[in-house]
């Protein structure tokens, strides 16, 4: 069986909470690479940081991110 | 959760960098004191002196998060901490393959370990700073 890939809403939900990559970066606490690294699905972000953005972006986690098949 | 000021583990970070180069001295010291023992001429030793330096601050650059100077949080993030895993792996690799690569070679050639090392070690630092480098270029853009 083929291993899930991470599926990621986040620009999305950046984009309509108004903020730009760096702001979203000041607001969890990273470097804006990691937003960007994240959102192109090249990082795959820990638990902890996953929640801090849902939490800056007023979202649930599984909005932000899923499994895809 | 251990709180460490900045300033008291900057103190500790100079003490261990300081620590490291006066061990290093007093090694090559008490070895240049041994019977038999050939010493370098001084050219050939600065040149080895300042390769393996630079090697080291490469390898601790892209390594580890050591640095004397304060730095913003941020940039010693989650995904520079993985960059920085990944790093220190490439360069485990590169040292290693190039010691495999050396001691083939030792059997045809005759050389001495003092010219292979530095070489070993600016491999391996090179390894992983390429390695840091690449993937923190990912993030750009």
């Amino acid at each position: 069986m083929a291993e899930p890939t991470l599926g990621v809403r986040l620009k999305e939900a950046r984009v309509r909470a108004g903020l730009t990559q760096a702001e979203l970066a000041e607001l969890v606490s990273v470097s804006r690479k990691t937003i960007n690294t994240v959102e192109n699905g090249v990082f795959v972000p820990s638990t902890l940081l996953a929640l801090k953005l849902a939490q800056a972006l007023r979202r649930r986690v599984e909005d932000l991110f899923y499994l895809e098949d | 959760m251990i709180n460490v000021s900045h300033d008291s583990q900057r103190r500790r970070r100079a003490a261990i960098a300081a620590a490291t180069v006066v061990l290093m001295g007093a090694a090559g010291a008490l070895a240049s004191t041994v019977e038999g023992a050939r010493p370098l001429p001084p050219v050939d030793l600065a040149q080895i002196a300042g390769l393996v330096l630079l090697a080291l601050v490469v390898g601790v650059r892209a390594t580890t998060n050591f640095s004397l100077a304060k730095r913003d949080p941020a940039m010693d993030d989650e995904l520079t901490q993985a960059n920085r895993a990944s790093a220190s792996r490439a360069g485990f690799w590169a040292f290693l393959l190039s010691l495999a690569v050396a001691l083939i070679a030792s059997v045809f050639v005759d050389f001495r370990f003092v010219e292979i090392t530095p070489v070993l070690i600016a491999v391996g630092a090179a390894g992983a700073g390429l390695r840091f480098a690449i993937l923190e270029a990912r993030g750009d853009g």
